[in-house]
């Protein structure tokens, strides 16, 4: 499962509490290779919830994902941390 | 007003600005001088290769591919001109005077040279009223003609063996012989370049080279390709269908014909579409087309005294199992005018006893007999006055058809047949148990045999124990065993929903955008997100634009699995309680699963599910099978709640040997098990062997899945039915 997904998922049995984030738990971890699209990074920032991805990444063992993120991120300034978001989703 | 181009010929145009459609008279080829745009409209799906012309001239205001516009029915078209577009090269590739010759005796060919191309004008004898135009393609003629030496040198040869005098080539085609039709006459054009052709539909290819690409059309055979019908009873069929010519004399037709309009014609209540309505008469007993029975407690009176003679003596042709003659106690008087044909069916079995039998009064046609189990079908060419009568396997498991057009090819005869008005009178002996316990359910209307299977139906549906059983054995364990099989017949997505799962910039739809956005428009931006409530095998996700980003889920296990092997990111998960945060998705679709779910409750619960997870504003796209299935449809739902059976080939069974060994071709084909489904019964098509399993659906009338999401406070943006599904687009409240 993509992180991205992740970031999405969340729980729908009765009576739990806290329906989001999921836990994750990992069994296997698989990188891929994809073409860096900083634009479609840039959409899916303002979608997801970064804490949580941010937490996700680190159980995967990702820690390069800045604890909080720039303000307002943009191609040319923030490449650095887009690449890592893109990695990370 | 003056036209652009002068004519040495004074012509109508007066009468063409009016209206061309209303065009009658001898100057038959001067509208081609005109302005007029010849726009080609099917009038039906199932019209082979033959349509009639509409002419319009095109308003200068509104530039753009159908100018003005509108609906027309069959009867207003110009009754003068037909079309036969051969193909796609007509001109090119097709020989022209065999083409020409078909139509009647060819008295000459005159070719008018142009510089790109010429006019072709072909003579007939006689009468100087009918007016035959072939027409080819305009964009392909025109690239294909202006260096084409070969069609150069074709014309060449025309031009010097037969400009105005009798061709001089032998002529293997002669006239037919028949009282009905005068030789065919008037001019036939074929011109290369000067009317502007807009076709509504593509031309299919036809087997030869789609260079273009462009989509066949469904139902389409061009004249050339057509299979010529038979005109003797093929041999493994003699014993069970038989065809007497001549049965009935002239003078007898003449007075059946006028015993029959002396009597009151009845409008048939057939179906949706207008243009499918026949005028009958019924006697004896009144035979109910839209449920297809018999209504064998009422009977209406007896057979009129006009057709007594003919059916003294066909008398003797009625026997039951037994070798019991038993006379036909129903009568259907049916009246098909040029162009109108029955779709295919199988006599009532539940209805009806195993003879049929049926005079043609007033025109030839064809009758197009097929089997549902070894798909091998024929046309069989009925003259006029002859008796056909069928029994047995050729009654109960054969159907038949008479396809809606207006001319026949017909083995041996060189010309194409012409129809005119026809009545055929049907003569069947009512079955009073309405039971029937023939071997060929695949064709079996006995309500006992279906409502048995609506009674088990009815039973999951008592309470909501039972109704989560019937979903999880009828759906998803269902979906589970054909997975593999299911998948593999699901590749094509509907271009609807394509169209909808795209980005404008992206014109996925091509050629077809505009016509599809005024159903539907693309929903998607980049950086979009998409979820797909019940992906099946991915065919959705497999469309939608890189720029955004894709979710699936579906109850299935099997299913997901095999989505995941394609790479779509899928899980596993219940409508009932999608496992996503609200708001996840911009665009949600949900295609094909609400008519599994099997209550109104059920229902209500993942229309408001599919809203939760989407963002405020964003967009639900819904579809659920119609009751209202289209005429082609081989499913006809009487009942909203039902099981609907899937024949799964034996490879696809656990046991069997088969699919490929490392998924290189895709995924490997996943085996089923025999499991607990309803009967699970085996049948036998085409010669292989087929597992039946059952799948429950419920159905939706019209306006029902709108209704599902009124209550929710969403707003509805549009409906719409495509594909034998109820449609609607739904907005989620920007809260």
């Amino acid at each position: 499962m993509k992180l991205l997904t992740h970031n999405m998922l969340s729980s729908n049995m009765p009576g739990v509490k806290e329906r989001y984030p999921l836990g994750l738990v990992v069994g296997k971890i698989e990188l891929q290779e994809n073409e860096f699209d900083p634009a479609f990074v840039l959409h899916m920032l303002s979608k997801l919830n970064y804490p949580v991805l941010r937490k996700a990444a680190s159980i995967c063992q990702f820690n390069d994902l800045p604890e909080q993120p720039p303000a307002n991120p943009t191609v040319e300034n923030d490449g650095q941390f887009l690449q890592a978001v893109f990695h990370a989703i | 007003k003056s036209n652009k181009k002068k004519k040495k010929k004074k012509l109508p145009i007066a009468r063409f600005r009016e209206d061309p459609n209303k065009f009658s008279g001898s100057t038959h080829t001067s509208f081609l001088a005109s302005n007029a745009t010849i726009e080609v409209i099917p009038t039906s799906k199932q019209v082979e290769g033959i349509y009639r012309p509409l002419f319009h001239i095109a308003n200068r205001k509104q530039k753009g591919r159908y100018p003005g516009r509108e609906q027309f029915l069959d009867g207003d078209c110009n009754p003068n001109v037909w079309l036969t577009p051969c193909g796609r090269t007509l001109g090119a590739l097709h020989d022209l005077y065999k083409i020409g010759a078909r139509y009647g005796v060819v008295e000459s060919v005159t070719v008018v040279p142009a510089s790109n191309g010429g006019v072709i004008r072909f003579r007939y004898a006689a009468c100087a009223e009918l007016c035959r135009l072939c027409v080819g393609q305009k964009t392909e003629l025109e690239d294909r003609l202006r260096d084409d030496k070969e069609f150069s040198a074709y014309l060449a040869d025309l031009r010097t063996r037969c400009t105005n005098k009798t061709p001089t080539f032998p002529v293997p085609y002669g006239p037919l012989p028949s009282p009905l039709f005068p030789s065919v006459c008037g001019t036939t054009s074929v011109v290369a370049t000067r009317a502007s052709v807009v076709y509504a539909v593509d031309i299919p290819a036809c087997g030869m080279d789609n260079r273009s690409g462009r989509p066949h059309v469904k139902g389409c055979v061009c004249i050339q390709c057509m299979t010529p019908a038979v005109r003797k009873v093929p041999n493994d069929l003699a014993h069970c269908i038989s065809l007497t010519p001549d049965f009935i004399s002239e003078e007898e037709e003449l007075a059946i014909l006028q015993g029959a309009d002396s009597s009151p014609w009845m409008q048939d209540q057939q179906g949706i579409i207008a243009s499918m309505r026949r005028r009958v008469q019924h006697y004896g007993y009144v035979f109910d087309y839209s449920t297809r029975l018999a209504d064998t407690a009422n009977p209406v009176g007896p057979f009129p005294e006009w057709i007594a003679g003919a059916v003294e003596r066909m008398v003797p042709l009625y026997v039951d199992g037994e070798g019991v003659r038993v006379e036909p106690d129903q009568m259907t008087v049916q009246e098909y005018v040029a162009g109108k044909g029955i779709d295919n069916h199988v006599d009532s079995h539940a209805s009806f006893l195993d003879t049929v039998s049926s005079i043609s009064l007033g025109s030839p046609c064809v009758m197009v007999f097929g089997n549902p189990q070894t798909g091998k079908r024929f046309g069989l060419f009925l003259p006029r006055r002859s008796l056909l009568v069928i029994r047995g396997v050729a009654r109960y498991l054969w159907s038949h058809k008479i396809p809606k057009r207006r001319l026949d090819k017909v083995e041996g005869m060189a010309n194409l047949i012409e129809r005119s008005r026809r009545v055929s009178i049907t003569f069947r002996r009512v079955n009073k148990t309405l039971r029937c316990n023939c071997r060929y359910p695949i064709s079996c209307d006995d309500p006992v045999r279906t409502e048995q299977e609506e009674a088990s139906v009815a039973e999951y549906l008592k309470d909501d124990e039972s109704k989560e059983v019937l979903e999880r054995k009828f759906v998803r364990d269902f979906y589970d065993k054909v997975a593999g099989h299911f998948s593999a017949t699901r590749h094509s997505p509907w271009p609807l929903v394509r169209h909808f799962l795209s980005v404008p910039e992206d014109n996925v739809s091509g050629s077809r955008a505009e016509e599809f956005s005024r159903t539907i428009a693309p929903s998607l931006r980049p950086g979009d997100i998409v979820g797909d409530i019940g992906c099946g095998n991915g065919k959705y996700l497999k469309g939608i634009p890189a720029s955004c980003a894709r979710v699936g889920c579906d109850l299935s296990v099997e299913l997901v699995k095999l989505c995941r092997q394609s790479g779509h990111e899928v899980l596993a998960a219940d409508a009932l309680a999608i496992p996503f945060r609200d708001g996840a998705f911009d665009v949600t679709v949900c295609i094909a699963v609400f008519h599994h779910i099997s209550s109104l409750e059920r229902r209500q619960r993942i229309a408001r599910e599919l809203l939760r997870v989407t963002k405020p504003g964003g967009l639900v796209l819904v579809y659920a099978w119609a009751q209202e299935q289209d005429e082609d449809s081989k499913r006809i739902f009487e009942s909203q709640d039902c099981f609907v059976p899937w024949h799964l080939p034996k490879d696809y069974v656990e046991g069997r040997a088969g699919g490929k060994s490392d998924g290189s071709d895709g995924p490997p084909r996943k085996r089923a098990k025999y499991g607990d489904a309803t009967e699970p019964g085996i049948i036998v098509k085409g010669g292989a062997e087929f597992l039946v399993l059952q799948r429950y659906c419920h159905v939706f009338r019209k306006g029902e899945i709108e209704e599902l999401f009124r209550t929710t406070g969403a707003t509805i943006v549009t409906t719409y039915y495509d594909h034998a599904n109820w449609c609607v687009l739904v907005r989620k409240q920007s809260s």
